[in-house]
């Protein structure tokens, strides 16, 4: 348990990377959406939002080829250096979306920071009981985070050659798929299943997407080398 | 005396001559404290335990002794000893070599021993 | 007491590049251990596969008792400090410092300070922004200050001077006296470390081709000189590690003991007798190994 608490310890040794670039860089945004909802006389909602998000994701794939050999370098489990990363990604995620949810309110109070700009108020995630919006905003910036950690874990294993091979056949994947749906006539099915998802539903099947990439990432690194 | 250990012979051998050394010249003299390990390691640059092996060298032929938990000591007596083996040492050593050498150079008896009265001088 | 590296049989391939070729060796508690060898030779790979971070293609391993591989009771006890070593981007040498002690149990932070003086180290300085011979320092301060009961070094000491190197050589005897821990040192720099030295184990292109106590090793090895037709008569029958010829004359390097009676048989023949050192040794006995068989590929 030590162990995993020095690798947490680790990580947000790095205060830059993790505490302070993700709100620089949606700080960033929301100024100058600020700005433009100053100009502009309509109500304005915006992606700005997405900016934290994507941040999340870059962070992941940054992580592995970051701390990955530093950490296994100084003699540490790759158990524990997974332990230790998912404990690290959870604390910023419980945390920031707290922060979010309080912004989300500040702005609602500030009758939309007096300028009608929709910044943390977003329409179909923001929708739901308190709880349900953490739970949302929770998902998607671990979900994020895994993605990338996942995509950079095939790199440390196999390369960028690996990296290759899989976007390839990711491609494949999807060009097959949006073929035999177009040949069964299935897009509108689709797009309305996506239409009806509940918000809840979405972050529950992100909950379970992102466990399947800690599972991947997992299986990589077990055996990567330094 | 230099620092440097020579490379081609066992270091343990080259610490146990060193200390005889300094008996014979009377820097450690009989009844007197020996350095111990850890400071003869530091100042050599060179491993303890290669240290501890050439001290108990000099034990096992009676030139040091140790008091238990104060350190090694020189024994009495012993720097008779060991200059009558280095007597023999100098003998195989220079002796024998020098005259080979003169031998070689055909030097007579006579001018060796009238080089070595000069070199005395020198 | 058992050992607590056993080796047998380590072997790791390439394709068909045998990096490291069916070694075998023990390390016992406490000693200072030399690993040699020229670069290239596979040392690293060895350290690297001892502490769990490459994994053998055959071969038995055992550390402390026990496999390593995700084994925190092995890891926790091993510093491994390698030229190689990555640290984050942002992080400083004083992040590097902060963060050591959570993976090594012994970490003596008034040591690493004391270094930190010793090597003139910036502490507010990004790594990534260190010279060579800074962040080789930074390496040796990690080593030095885990204070791992095995504390393994690859050529720590990339960049160093060598007041600096001396430093280091310094301070890992002095730290090694009070506090005896087992040490590798792997490296080429042979002359410079081969004093420190308790045993020696020399790897030539993959393979261990000494493994030895150092004191036993010096004096070893002799090099006769003379003319070549002699030289050549007395070298029948002995293991000849290197010979090098020069205008009729020759002078050829021996493994193994001189007795009396090969010295007589020397002087009897005009043949010169000079003492071997042990890095000279090892340069010998790793470089004929690659010229012959460089001579055969051709």
């Amino acid at each position: 348990m030590n162990r995993v608490i020095g690798i947490v310890r680790t990580h947000l040794a790095d205060r830059w990377a993790w505490l302070v670039l993700p709100w620089v860089i949606m700080g960033m945004s929301f100024v100058c959406n600020l700005i433009i909802g100053s100009l502009a006389d309509d109500k304005i909602y915006t992606g700005g939002l997405a900016s934290i998000y994507v941040y999340l994701f870059v962070l992941g794939i940054v992580t592995v080829g970051q701390t990955f050999p530093f950490i296994i370098g100084f003699g540490a489990r790759r158990k524990d250096y997974f332990l230790g990363t998912i404990a690290s990604i959870t604390i910023i995620s419980v945390l920031s979306a707290i922060v979010l949810i309080i912004l989300g309110y500040i702005e609602r109070q500030t009758g939309y920071w007096g300028v009608g700009l929709y910044f943390f108020n977003v329409r179909y995630l923001s929708d739901g009981p308190i709880l349900e919006r953490f739970w949302v905003y929770f998902t998607m910036m671990i979900n994020l985070y895994f993605c990338g950690f996942a995509i950079s874990s095939i790199h440390r294993k196999f390369g960028r050659n690996g990296v290759f091979f899989f976007f390839i056949g990711l491609g494949v994947v999807l060009t097959a798929a949006s073929y035999f749906i177009s040949k069964y006539d299935k897009w509108k099915a689709i797009i309305d299943w996506f239409a009806d998802l509940a918000v809840i539903e979405l972050a529950n099947g992100l909950f379970v997407g992102t466990l399947i990439c800690i599972l991947v990432s997992y299986v990589l690194l077990r055996k990567a080398t330094v | 005396m230099t620092i440097e250990m020579d490379d081609s012979r066992p270091i343990f051998v080259q610490i146990a001559e060193r200390i005889e050394n300094d008996i014979i010249e009377g820097r450690l003299p009989e009844e007197s404290q020996v350095p111990s390990t850890n400071q003869f390691a530091a100042f050599y640059q060179i491993n303890p335990a290669t240290v501890m092996k050439g001290v108990n060298l000099l034990v096992d032929q009676e030139i040091l002794y140790k008091k238990r938990g104060i350190g090694m000591f020189v024994a009495t007596g012993v720097r008779a000893k060991i200059m009558e083996k280095r007597k023999e040492q100098f003998y195989e050593q220079y002796v024998v070599s020098m005259v080979r050498e003169a031998e070689k150079l055909g030097i007579t008896a006579e001018q060796l021993t009238e080089m070595i009265r000069r070199g005395d001088k020198a | 007491m058992g050992g607590i590296v056993e080796v047998n049989g380590l072997t790791k391939t390439y394709g068909k590049l045998n990096a490291v070729d069916n070694v075998s060796f023990t390390l016992e508690e406490g000693k200072i251990y030399g690993l040699l060898g020229r670069n290239g030779a596979g040392k690293t790979t060895i350290m690297h596969m001892i502490t769990a971070q490459l994994f053998a293609t055959s071969g038995q391993l055992r550390v402390f008792g026990e496999e390593p591989f995700e084994n925190d009771r092995v890891l926790r006890r091993i510093c491994f400090i390698k030229e190689s070593q990555k640290y984050p981007e942002n992080f400083r040498v004083i992040d590097v410092l902060n963060v050591s002690p959570l993976f090594y149990p012994n970490w003596d932070k008034e040591l690493a300070h004391s270094l930190i003086q010793d090597f003139g180290l910036p502490l507010k300085r990004r790594i990534k922004k260190l010279s060579r011979g800074m962040l080789s320092s930074v390496g040796i301060i990690v080593g030095l200050a885990s204070r791992a009961p095995l504390t393994i070094f690859d050529e720590p000491y990339l960049g160093l001077d060598a007041v600096a190197r001396s430093l280091f050589y310094n301070r890992l005897l002095e730290d090694y006296a009070e506090h005896p821990r087992t040490i590798v040192l792997s490296t080429h720099l042979i002359d410079e470390v081969s004093q420190m030295l308790e045993h020696v184990m020399v790897i030539d292109q993959g393979k261990l081709i000494l493994n030895e106590e150092a004191d036993v090793l010096r004096g070893r090895a002799s090099t006769v000189a003379g003319t070549a037709a002699k030289v050549e008569a007395f070298l029948a029958g002995k293991e000849v590690i290197h010979r090098e010829p020069f205008a009729g004359l020759m002078s050829a390097t021996i493994l193994g003991h001189l007795n009396a009676q090969d010295r007589i048989q020397a002087t009897e023949l005009g043949l010169e007798i000079l003492p071997v050192s042990l890095q000279q040794m090892v340069v010998h006995l790793t470089n004929g190994r690659s010229h012959r068989e460089a001579g055969e590929a051709r």
